[in-house]
């Protein structure tokens, strides 16, 4: 039974070969084993033996020619065969020669095992026990797991437990404002559980997860000035029973005022120079409110601070009635609030005072303000309208005793002189004042002027 | 219903099974004249005489691989191993072919074997008589691997692995053999790959199989002093491991503490911690705790040999941790 | 002395040679399409081996003896009555094989057949042959155990226990270790103990012999006499003295051994040596020869051709077959 001899695998790396010398001659006969052609391979020269006893009936590839594995090389069979329909065939006799030509030099082994193992993850997904039952393993994954949102990017979360993440899924809360009390801050269970208590019983605050990234606090320390504001005002907010008497006034007069006196000017006149200035004119008639408290936990710094230290070294508090009318105006600048003082304002006018503000604030930006321009005022003003604040309470600046809170002008209906409703332009103040030095009643008279002025400025006149 | 010992309970299995079944025989090292190394085959070779006790020369190798060749040629072998150690000899013949002639022939044969014997530490044995090895049987698909912590389960689960058709591996323990529990008079199996579940509660999952199981339960009773109430899952089978047990328990407690006396590296405790892991993520609140056998060869000395092992107060201190608590 | 081949029927004779030349063919075959790389992984021929199959096979009543084998195994498979083409089709790894694919070379098994494997751990096969032999003598089934391994598994602690198993249970088995001089590339005698086997069966209260491996009339005679000592409890060792063609598998190069060692035993050709004693005898003309290889040729390409066109078991397969 004649048959294709074929190229075979002579070492493990080998895909094809190159006939370098057939050994038996067409026509004769040879044993299994013995050697039919040499056959230079990627490694070396190996011998071609025969698989089987027969006989060399026609040599297909000649010495010096190349075939891949499974490549026909010669013909054997009984002598005198006829192989002619073999040849015809092109060789694909009995195996399949296309795919033992196609195999690859890794060997099908491995390739199987590849494609086997891919597939089976995909199809079957062993489980983890001896249970040889694919289907009911992967049924039985299902069963009792709870279908989950995406969960949130979890490098931006605090550490936390999955449970804890899933209950906070649950419930709408964002992880992220969760105190953890697991170990290293760990979110877990009753952190959730806690938190959801709080939100319920204070009515619930809206949960929607910030977009922004969460940032991680940044520390600085504080500069010099933070430090003087931080303690001055600490110690009168804490030591100077503090008050307030509120009162809202309209605004138009001093507006048309200010107004009149712009007009023609380049640059215009602040609104808080005439505020400073009547401020002025009622502290002239309220000679009880420029007042210094000097005394044990009174507030102090700079020169004030030796007059301070002589009060405490005294025990004894002291009123010191203050002579001149020095008013000092809040400015908030990048680096923290500063109070430039105007001197003796109720001497100056009001495009004095203008001036005399515009040169301290430009020299507060540059820090080159002096301690004598920001120190020794009576009486402050801060206004924070142009922020459109309503009204608000000041700490006051000590020693002083009192300080003016202006809030932002607005347009409000109002019971007119003739009890007409019409819209007006108000404006609100907050008199702040330390009760140690000025009873209610005196803070309230003095507020009674002030509006009284601020609302027809021709009385500062008389 | 009878209190009888773990002995007693393997041994009337034994028997009833060879009432039962003439293909089921008991072979090993003194389990005939002796009446067994621990006394579990007592009274058998007086009952069914040496052609079906059959006592063996030390080859450990040579009578287990026989056992397989008599278990694929139409019998039902119990091979009984003095000890889990002694079978390491044998691990060839269980792992290479136990486990895989029925896959190997395509499916035409099945090892119908019981392969069974004392496992895990006893007392003052030191490092080569005390292992807990039931992760070398664990490991190998072909096998099955059973672990029954109670007399009751110890008959069971003997007469179910007699009449199964897969090799069964048997964890028992020396400490076991003496220990006492109700018994039903009824005939009765455990079917193989059910845990068991020795008590309920809600606050944290303990699993655990074989002999620490008495450390289990006693955790489980001085939590209880503390109001911790604790779902103690015994799994009595490792292989298959009953998933389903498992993973509804954890879903139900969100934390879950292993206990296992072997060896924490690839055991089988690491693998139920495993399972945990994947299959209930999601319902954690803590990471899962394993509470082995230290990582050493058993000290002979009996404080240190205690020190190896796991304790109540190790697996109380591990609930602590899964449950974030410090007053445990 | 030559067993006469007047001790046995034509047609018994004409078995053994059909047996043996099928199992020539077959393994050639193998190594061909081992190639081709329709075979992978570890192929270990019995070219060479025949006789001890051809023989040792027919001594045995197959309705109630067992084989138990190593990984070597085409052979003893095929001259058990095991199919060519299940066997090629398991070679192939296809989900026809007798294993549907899932042992291949190292692992065929014919249950039918009473041929258990096709054990690929060496030596792992002998303490279960024991076992096969405890359950025919447990239940009287009057059979024997053949337990084959080789020269190389001798050394095995396995073989020794077995042994001593064997005797002391009087079992009815008989050991033969086919000694093909080989244990992978080391000679048997650089590292064996004894110049012949059979000798330690005297350790152990057993008979030994020794026989030809190379002649199938003396496999078939030791065997026999074997087999009748076993049905009555008498456990024997037999080693065959024998020879392989081929590499151990088919990745061994074979730098160990000269060209001329293998032409030598070429010349004593089992099969050739048979059929020239048949011829002689004037029992086998050459177109009875003749007749016989082309119809076993045919057997064998069918055998391809089927193991070709089977399919690969299905990927669900895969857990199928692990437990019962």
């Amino acid at each position: 039974m004649a048959e294709i001899l074929r190229m075979t695998a002579l070492s493990p790396t080998m895909n094809e070969g190159r006939i370098a010398k057939w050994t038996v001659e067409e026509g004769t006969e040879f044993s299994s084993g013995d050697v039919l052609c040499e056959v230079e391979t990627d490694k070396a020269s190996m011998d071609y033996e025969a698989p089987k006893s027969s006989s060399l009936l026609k040599i297909i590839l000649p010495a010096g020619e190349t075939a891949k594995v499974g490549d026909p090389i010669a013909v054997i069979g009984r002598k005198g065969e006829d192989y002619a329909a073999l040849l015809k065939e092109g060789g694909s006799a009995a195996v399949s020669e296309e795919k033992a030509g196609e195999a690859e030099p890794s060997s099908m082994a491995p390739q199987k095992e590849k494609t086997v193992q891919a597939k089976a993850t995909q199809e079957s997904q062993p489980a983890a026990s001896g249970v040889p039952k694919p289907a009911q393993a992967a049924d039985a994954r299902n069963a009792g797991s709870v279908p989950l949102h995406a969960p949130l990017a979890p490098a931006r979360l605090p550490s936390s437990s999955p449970l804890a993440r899933k209950l906070a899924l649950e419930k709408g809360i964002d992880i992220r404002l969760v105190r953890g009390s697991g170990p290293n801050g760990r979110v877990v269970e009753r952190d959730i559980l806690e938190f959801a208590e709080g939100v319920e019983s204070s009515g619930g605050i809206p949960m929607g997860a910030p977009k922004a990234p969460r940032q991680e606090p940044t520390t600085v320390q504080p500069n010099m000035k933070r430090l003087v504001i931080s303690r001055r005002l600490s110690e009168s907010f804490f030591t100077a029973p503090h008050y307030y008497l509120k009162k809202r006034i309209r605004a138009e007069a001093l507006l048309e005022l200010r107004a009149t006196a712009n007009v023609g000017r380049p640059a215009k006149l602040s609104f808080n120079a005439f505020l400073m200035k009547i401020v002025a004119e009622a502290l002239v008639r309220h000679p009880e409110i420029n007042v210094y408290w000097r005394g044990p936990g009174a507030a102090g710094a700079g020169r004030e601070v030796a007059a301070a230290l002589a009060a405490v070294t005294s025990a004894q508090p002291v009123l010191e009635q203050r002579h001149s009318i020095d008013i000092a105006l809040a400015v908030a600048l990048p680096d923290g609030l500063i109070t430039p003082v105007v001197c003796d304002c109720n001497l100056k006018s009001a495009s004095e005072i203008d001036a005399e503000l515009a040169q301290l604030i430009e020299k507060a930006r540059v820090g080159r303000l002096a301690p004598e321009d920001y120190e020794g005022a009576g009486f402050t003003v801060t206004n924070l309208g142009s922020f459109g604040v309503d009204e608000f309470t000041a700490i006051i600046n000590p020693p002083a005793s009192a300080i003016l809170a202006v809030g932002s002008i607005v347009k409000e209906p109002i019971v007119g002189d003739n009890d007409e409703i019409r819209v007006a332009q108000t404006l609100s103040l907050t008199l702040g004042c330390d009760h140690r030095s000025i009873d209610g009643a005196v803070g309230a008279a003095f507020l009674a002027d002030l509006a009284r002025m601020l609302e027809n400025p021709a009385m500062a006149l008389v | 219903m009878a209190e009888i010992t773990y002995r007693e309970a393997l041994n009337r299995a034994l028997d009833e099974e060879m009432a039962r079944d003439e293909r089921v025989f008991l072979i090993g090292e003194e389990v005939g004249e002796y009446d067994g190394a621990y006394k579990v085959s007592r009274g058998l070779l007086a009952k069914y005489g040496p052609r079906r006790v059959k006592d063996t020369p030390i080859s450990e190798l040579g009578f287990t691989g026989l056992g397989v060749g008599a278990a694929i040629a139409g019998l039902r072998p119990v091979v009984e191993w003095m000890t889990h150690n002694f079978a390491l000899l044998a691990l060839d013949q269980v792992v290479n072919n136990a486990a895989k002639l029925r896959q190997m022939s395509g499916g035409q044969l099945s090892v119908p074997i019981v392969f069974r014997g004392p496992n895990g530490p006893a007392e003052f044995l030191a490092a080569q008589h005390s292992q807990a090895l039931g992760g070398y049987w664990m490991h190998v698909p072909g096998l099955k691997v059973v672990a029954p912590a109670t007399p009751a389960d110890a008959y069971g689960l003997l007469k179910s692995a007699i009449r199964d058709d897969n090799p069964v591996v048997m964890l028992e323990a020396e400490l076991m053999y003496a220990w006492k529990g109700e018994v039903s008079d009824q005939e009765y199996t455990v079917p193989i790959g059910k845990a068991r579940v020795a008590r309920e509660g809600e606050d944290v999952t303990l699993i655990t199989y074989s002999k620490p199981i008495r450390v289990v339960e006693e955790a489980a009773d001085r939590l209880a002093e503390k109001g911790v109430r604790a779902d103690v899952i015994d799994l009595r089978s490792l292989r298959p491991l009953d998933e389903e047990t498992v993973v509804s328990s954890v879903w139900k407690t969100s934390r879950c503490v292993v206990v296992d006396e072997a060896w924490p590296m690839a055991s089988p405790g690491v693998t139920v911690a495993n399972l945990v892991n994947s299959r209930c993520f999601d319902a954690l609140d803590a990471p899962v705790e394993l509470v082995s056998g230290e990582d050493v060869p058993m000290p002979y000395n009996h404080r240190l040999e205690l020190a190896a092992q796991p304790s109540v107060e190790k697996v109380i201190a591990a609930v602590a941790r899964v449950l974030y608590r410090e007053d445990l | 002395m030559k067993t006469e081949l007047a001790h046995y029927p034509k047609e018994e004779l004409m078995r053994m040679l059909t047996t043996m030349q099928t199992i020539r063919a077959f393994e050639e075959k193998a190594g061909m399409m081992y190639g081709l790389r329709k075979i992978g992984g570890f192929c270990h021929l019995y070219t060479g081996q025949e006789a001890v199959a051809g023989g040792a096979i027919s001594a045995l009543d197959l309705s109630k003896d067992y084989v138990v084998t190593a990984y070597r195994d085409h052979g003893l498979a095929i001259a058990c009555g095991m199919d060519p083409k299940k066997a090629m089709a398991e070679l192939f790894g296809k989900v026809t094989g007798c294993s549907r694919g899932k042992g291949g070379s190292m692992h065929l098994f014919d249950v039918e057949h009473h041929f258990l494997g096709g054990n690929g751990i060496v030596g792992a096969q002998i303490p279960v042959a024991a076992g096969v032999a405890f359950s025919q003598q447990y239940r009287e089934s009057g059979g024997v155990t053949l337990c084959f391994f080789g020269d190389g598994a001798f050394h095995q602690g396995a073989v020794h226990e077995t042994f001593n198993l064997g005797k002391i249970w009087d079992l009815p088995v008989v050991f033969i270790v086919e000694n093909n001089q080989w244990g992978m590339g080391t000679n048997w005698k650089k590292v064996s103990a004894v110049d012949d086997f059979s000798v330690t069966a005297g350790a152990y209260g057993m008979k030994g012999y020794s026989c030809d491996g190379l002649d199938v009339l003396d496999v078939r005679a030791t065997i026999e006499q074997a087999v009748a000592d076993a049905r009555l409890g008498w456990p024997s060792l037999i080693e065959a003295r024998t020879y392989r063609y081929k590499g151990h598998s088919m990745s061994d190069p074979q730098k160990y051994r000269t060209r001329e060692e293998i032409d030598e035993y070429r010349k004593r050709d089992a099969i050739q040596s048979f059929k020239f004693r048949l011829s002689e005898a004037k029992m086998l003309t050459e177109k009875e020869w003749d007749d016989l290889t082309r119809r076993i040729d045919a057997q064998i390409e069918e055998a391809v051709a089927f193991a070709e066109e089977s399919p690969e078991p299905s990927l669900e397969e895969l857990y199928t077959d692990v437990y019962a």
